[in-house]
């Protein structure tokens, strides 16, 4: 073998494992960027998501309203001579002191027909807010007042349309110019709908509200936080400081961690058989579904609070043992407490799980047509995922944008669930 | 006077009781001038728990078992025996009387029905009242008993350690009960399901449960083939796992070998938002979103993609179970201890390299368990498939046509009209008990699959 030979061999392999090396190092790049696109990708999904719903809802929470001078004349309020009791405020006719003030405006406006068309610039539900405005400021009757009133759906998705950009959307041009002549002396004027806060559910998408489907959610999460953290506690406390090791302890725990794995839907099953058909409890109520959405929630809980109670260190326990404390004092009275910022964060987390959660309650009928707000846990109600699918069922465009709407109030309470959560992890998750 | 003023009124006493055991054994301390052997706080709870304890097990005793006994009773007269023919007439009978008990009745009700139903009423109160006078006497007497024992040298601490520990054992009983109760349930009305239609039909090649009207009557019970609503299902859940196994796990391997700190900050609660939306929202936005879009592009593309396509409900879910794939994937990933992978990397390997022959091999059971997983919570997965899939089976391999699931036709089933006792009602039934087999034997499998991989890897 010769010198310069090989020099040559070692050049050719130097230069081959340079080639191999580079090539090695081209694939693990290729693969930290194929990890970073799938990242990329899940995010620029939950924006995609969380973005078109928003933009959906902007006009179920925005509605355009109109100016119109309502003159409560206090004929419109007599019934047997009395003037402005709370009877002839709650049943003055409404639908014509809104075409009087409407026909006031459009003097012109003289032809029959033309009339009828007016008065379809105002929502039918503008009646009902106008009553509520005037049961709330009585002295009005008998003056001419400025009130702003919401404009019907037609003038709305019209409106709405032209916002975004070219008309599509087709209405009668008398109407299109008098709106034009209200936007001119500007009577016209876009605003937060407040009554979607405060209403239940109706047939009309802009009479609509969430408030029913709300307290619906909040008495059903009620029932389940009462059942499901106190015996999901007691549970977790009982498998993680008494249990004796034993083979039906592990079956136990086999149990609780398949139970977590139960499609949700077959809860709604159980509540079904067990507690409507054979308990006879009241169907569709907040006391049902809380109590199977009690038992969905359990298994989560139970294996959070066994995490918190095991992260509890045992020097604790074992001082209160040694100072005299029996093993149930030690438990209770140091074990726990550390551990329940601990047990607070699943069983949030839990809660908001409970409150997204919707098939297992449209098994037990929580999915109606409901317009009364329930007021207590034995009334019929409906929750918020289930009034979103009602709404989001309907081939009303108006009603998928209550939809969306209703998710974005969903969402947010959802976040704030979370960072409660968060917080409490953080606040409370200190080294003892 | 209700289950809860009976539940008032047990408190009520032992209420009382806790303060008369309580008093009566500071009096005692006082009068013999003795240090008590356990707090006279803790004589009142021992009291106070078994004045209570007879009303709250009489009480549940009577939710549980009153219906049955008082069904029994209402129906046990001569005449009503002689209108049952069979089992059916039985329910239906039932169903009437209670739709007259709760206020409900819809039509002039049968004389019969209506009597039985007032010698269920009577029998109800007069049981109640009867229960209600039972348990507080026994609320009363055990107080007094318990009373009777607590005198100073009596060791109340440790029988209430014992009490506290045996009502810490039964509440995690409940969570038993609970999965039993949803196997018992099921199987039941599986098991009445069959008595309406053959075990052989379902089978067959069909899936349309006859409008609740006229079973009994002699009318046809519908088809109950099941293979169209399983094929319809699996393909759902093939594309969504589809989509989510290698998104997912790709995801869990750049979170746990390549990001740094700051990415994982953004990138986990990221995951947690995807995690925590709402399935229903999901629903939302493979209607409003992914169908169109894929009906527009299919139309581009010269396909005929149905707007109720499996591949839009299957996308959508498959981006739904992501974080939960790549959580449990990372978990994974995470559980092969780190010298292993530190010696792959001293040995000169790259990132890449290491990942592919050492970590997916040693995670492979974990990952696979996180798979097994992800596909059972497809296949219950309700309300994405409810909204973006069809409604009628359709016995096909396709993707871009509609199909529809399991879960879907257990809420068809049992939404709108309710007629309880008709084939299609306790065809929800035995879809559920499908169902729960089906994720069981996945979640079993997955949970052992897991718990294997993890001994072996701490070994």
């Amino acid at each position: 073998m010769t010198k310069p030979d090989m020099a040559g061999t070692t050049a050719a392999s130097s230069a081959r494992k340079h080639r191999h090396l580079k090539r090695r190092n081209l694939t693990n790049a290729a693969l930290k960027f194929a990890g970073l696109s799938a990242l990329m990708l899940a995010g620029a999904i939950t924006l995609l998501l969380i973005g078109t719903i928003f933009w959906r809802a902007v006009p179920a929470f925005l509605q355009h309203q109109v100016k119109l001078d309502v003159d409560f004349a206090q004929a419109a309020f007599e019934s047997d001579g009395a003037i402005g009791s709370r009877d002839t405020m709650i049943y003055a006719n409404y639908g014509e002191l809104i075409g009087k003030a409407l026909e006031a405006t459009f003097v012109q406006v003289a032809d029959e027909r033309d009339k009828q068309t007016l008065r379809a610039i105002v929502s039918p539900s503008a009646r009902a807010e106008l009553r509520d405005t005037l049961l709330a400021n009585p002295e009005w009757i008998g003056t001419r007042q400025s009130v702003w009133l919401p404009v019907s759906s037609r003038v709305e998705s019209f409106l709405h349309s032209s916002a975004d950009g070219p008309n599509t959307r087709s209405l009668a041009p008398q109407l299109q110019q008098w709106l034009a002549a209200l936007e001119r002396s500007d009577a016209t004027r876009r605003s937060f709908r407040l009554p979607f806060f405060k209403r239940g559910d109706s047939r009309r998408p802009q009479g609509a509200g969430i408030l029913g489907a709300l307290s619906g959610s909040v008495l059903t999460l009620m029932v389940t936080f009462a059942l499901s953290f106190p015996i999901g506690l007691a549970s977790a406390v009982y498998l993680e400081e008494f249990a004796p090791k034993s083979r039906w302890i592990d079956l136990l725990e086999v149990n609780i961690n398949n139970l977590a794995a139960v499609p949700s839907i077959l809860f709604g099953l159980l509540g079904l058989a067990v507690f409507i058909n054979v308990f006879h409890l009241p169907r569709a109520t907040p006391l049902v579904g809380g109590m199977t959405l009690a038992l969905m929630t359990l298994p989560t809980i139970i294996i959070a609070a066994r995490a918190a109670i095991a992260a509890v260190p045992n020097s604790l326990k074992d001082a209160a043992l040694s100072l005299g404390a029996s093993p149930v004092q030690a438990v209770f009275h140091h074990v726990v407490p550390q551990a329940i910022p601990g047990v607070m964060t699943g069983t949030i987390l839990a809660m908001a799980q409970a409150l997204g959660e919707t098939a297992p309650l449209l098994m037990i009928g929580m999915l109606a047509f409901i317009v009364d707000v329930p007021g207590s846990v034995t009334d019929v109600a409906t929750t918020l995922p289930a009034q979103i699918f009602l709404w989001a069922e309907s081939p009303n465009k108006a009603f998928s944008q209550n939809a969306a709407a209703a998710i974005t109030v969903l969402l947010l309470i959802l976040f704030l669930l979370n960072s409660i959560a968060v917080y409490l992890r953080n606040r409370f998750e200190r080294p003892i | 006077m209700t289950l809860l003023h009976l539940l008032g009124f047990g408190l009520i006493i032992s209420g009382s009781f806790f303060l008369i055991s309580r008093f009566r054994l500071n009096a005692l301390a006082l009068q013999q001038d003795r240090v008590p052997r356990s707090l006279p706080r803790l004589h009142g709870l021992y009291a106070g728990c078994f004045a209570f304890a007879p009303v709250l097990v009489l009480a549940t005793l009577w939710a549980v078992f009153a219906p049955s006994v008082l069904e029994a009773l209402a129906l046990n007269t001569a005449e009503t025996q002689s209108v049952f023919v069979d089992a059916l007439t039985r329910r239906q009978f039932l169903a009437e009387l209670y739709s007259i008990l709760e206020g409900q009745a819809l039509r002039q009700p049968d004389p019969l029905v209506l009597q039985a139903a007032q010698t269920y009423a009577k029998a109800k109160a007069i049981s109640f009242q009867a229960v209600s006078v039972l348990a507080l006497a026994c609320s009363i007497a055990a107080g007094i008993w318990a009373l009777k024992r607590s005198t100073l040298g009596f060791n109340a601490h440790s029988r209430l350690d014992r009490l506290t520990t045996r009502a810490l054992l039964f509440c995690s009983g409940i969570v038993v009960a609970a999965t039993l109760a949803i196997l018992v349930s099921l199987l039941l009305e599986t098991l009445r399901f069959f008595e309406l239609v053959n075990p052989a039909s379902l089978l067959g090649a069909g899936w349309s449960p006859q409008s609740s009207l006229g079973d009994s009557q002699g009318g046809g019970v519908g088809d109950y083939g099941v293979a169209a609503l399983l094929a319809g299902t699996a393909i759902i859940s093939l594309v969504a796992i589809a989509l989510a196994a290698p998104l997912g796990l790709m995801v869990a391997m750049y979170l746990s070998q390549y990001a740094n700190r700051s990415a994982r900050r953004v990138a986990k609660p990221l995951l947690e938002v995807l995690a925590g939306i709402p399935t229903v929202v999901y629903g939302f936005f493979a209607v409003l979103v992914v169908a169109p879009a894929l009906r527009g592009a299919g139309q581009g593309l010269g396909l005929d993609i149905s707007a109720q396509s499996a591949l839009a409900a299957g996308l959508v879910m498959g981006v739904m179970i992501t974080p939960y794939v790549s959580s449990l994937c990372e978990d994974a990933i995470s559980a092969v201890p780190a010298k292993i992978r530190d010696g792959s990397l001293a040995l000169g390997a790259t990132r890449a390299e290491t990942i592919w022959r050492v970590l997916l091999p040693s995670a492979l059971p974990g990952i696979s368990s996180a798979f097994l997983l992800a596909i059972s919570r497809t296949i219950g997965e309700t309300m994405i498939v409810l909204m973006a899939a069809g409604l009628a089976a359709n016995l096909t391999a396709n993707p871009l046509e509609s199909v529809t699931t399991v879960t879907v036709q257990i809420v068809q089933a049992l939404t709108g009209e309710l007629q309880f006792d008709s084939a299609k009602t306790l065809s929800a039934f035995m879809l559920g008990m499908i169902l729960f087999i089906l994720t069981l034997f996945m979640n079993i499998t997955a949970l052992a699959l897991r718990r294997r991989h993890q001994r072996k890897v701490q070994r």
